[in-house]
């Protein structure tokens, strides 16, 4: 396991094990494969070692947006240039780590997989970390009313790919 | 669907404690590579001898600049003393140029022409003379000197020149405040040229007695020297310049001294269309481009 070596990468060591998952997935969400999201998520750690200590953060949910936040600008980052826009999309089942769903929970990661970027974050956010459009609203930075359009939007789109009635907010 | 298969679906993303293990290991890394990088390049960066040596070099070439800049100004024709000018304001100058006799046969004869100054005695032809002397004198007195050779070894042709040299002194011997000294040297040596000259011009193996006064140096700021006597007059100056297309005539050159300051400076004088010379002629300080208005203070 994860073995602190001093006080220092004691504390970074904590914090990296209490977001390392939800980094990692917005980071799979856009890479689509587990070494572009790994590689993702180590950049998005090395952004809060490189954070200056009058920068600390208000709350463990305040780091918590922070890192997700950060993490969905790096991809998008990534995926804006060109080598990793000429990359064949790849098989997002295969890459998975967890394989052990049945055929229902598949197709809803897939569905979820296949979203448009720039709904996946407003969707993890809702859905997963379940964030008020508000709070959405202050972490991507963006008019609450753009953020209710994002989720409308992408329900829509995972209903068509899904079939069925998606929960309102 | 229902918002708890999508949370599902989310959670099915989680890594393994492996992949966890191999990200923390691979930040760690990678931070401690940035460190080091950070170190190394707060490191002082040894820059090659040519950068370190740019600035010595460029002050090198700056001041050989200003050597040649200067040695060009005094080896140019218009600094030559053309005889009667130039001695006028000799005479108004605490120290003298170098000046030539030919021949003198001891050094006793040189010794008589310049008390308080330097008598160099050197029984050598014309040519070897000059070379030998030439390094010892500033390079004012050098032009002065290579002034005076052609006037030794044309002799008849030259004599009315010098004779010209000759007659005006007294009245820059009476200036009060200059070292009446160096302007008596300079009357004595000069008509030494006068009479020898004229009895040289048969003799073809000649001797040159140089006397070598050292000038001020040249160098100076052109600001302090703002009085030159000229013809038995003064002019002053307040830097007012004058274009050059206003100048007329060269008037010869001489040099410039200040109240405030010790030794002089060279310059050149040029009369101004329409201005006599009684009330003013122009002035460019050897090295500089501007011309400034001399105007008669008397």
């Amino acid at each position: 396991m994860l073995q602190s070596e001093s006080p220092e990468e004691s504390g970074f060591q904590r914090v990296y094990r209490q977001h390392v998952d939800a980094v990692y997935r917005v980071c799979f969400g856009f890479m689509k494969n587990n070494a572009d999201a790994e590689d993702a998520v180590q950049e998005t750690f090395l952004k809060l070692l490189q954070r200056g200590e009058d920068q600390a953060f208000e709350s463990t949910a305040h780091e918590r947006a922070w890192l997700i936040v950060t993490a969905s600008n790096i991809c998008k980052n990534h995926l804006r240039s060109w080598t990793r826009q000429k990359r064949k999309e790849m098989e997002s089942m295969d890459e998975l780590p967890d394989r052990s769903g049945d055929g229902g929970e598949n197709r809803v990661l897939e569905a979820v997989l296949q979203l448009p970027d720039k709904y996946k974050t407003a969707i993890y956010l809702f859905y997963y970390e379940e964030y008020s459009c508000s709070d959405i609203a202050a972490a991507l930075k963006k008019k609450e009313s753009t953020v209710r359009s994002l989720l409308k939007r992408g329900r829509a789109i995972l209903q068509k790919a899904l079939g069925g009635e998606a929960d309102e907010e | 669907m229902k918002n708890e298969e999508i949370k599902r679906a989310w959670e099915r993303l989680t890594p393994d404690e492996q992949a966890k293990e191999r990200m923390l290991q691979g930040i760690m890394a990678r931070s401690a590579a940035m460190e080091a990088q950070k170190e190394t390049s707060a490191e002082p960066v040894v820059t090659p001898w040519y950068v370190r040596l740019r600035v010595p070099m460029g002050v090198s070439a700056a001041a050989m600049a200003c050597v040649m800049v200067v040695t060009l100004a005094v080896g140019n024709p218009l600094l030559v003393n053309n005889g009667s000018s130039r001695q006028e304001l000799l005479g108004t100058q605490p120290v003298s140029g170098m000046h030539t006799t030919a021949p003198v046969a001891s050094a006793d004869d040189a010794e008589a022409y310049a008390p308080g100054t330097e008598a160099v005695t050197a029984p050598v032809p014309v040519q070897t003379t000059f070379t030998t002397v030439s390094s010892a004198l500033t390079e004012t007195s050098l032009d002065h000197f290579l002034n005076e050779i052609p006037a030794v070894t044309t002799a008849e042709s030259q004599a009315p020149s010098v004779s010209e040299v000759v007659t005006s002194p007294t009245e820059a011997v009476s200036e009060p405040s200059i070292t009446t000294a160096a302007s008596v040297t300079t009357l004595t040596e000069e008509t030494e040229v006068q009479t020898t000259a004229h009895t040289e011009a048969a003799v073809t193996a000649t001797t040159v007695t140089a006397t070598v006064t050292q000038l001020p140096s040249l160098y100076g700021d052109m600001y302090d020297f703002n009085h030159v006597t000229w013809a038995g007059l003064s002019y002053d100056t307040v830097y007012e310049t004058v274009p050059y297309s206003r100048l007329t005539n060269h008037l010869g050159s001489g040099v410039a001294v200040g109240d405030a300051v010790n030794g002089s400076y060279t310059i050149l004088l040029y009369e101004i269309e329409g201005v006599p010379v009684e009330r003013g002629f122009a002035v460019q300080y050897a090295g500089q481009r501007e011309y400034y208005y001399f105007y008669c203070v008397e």
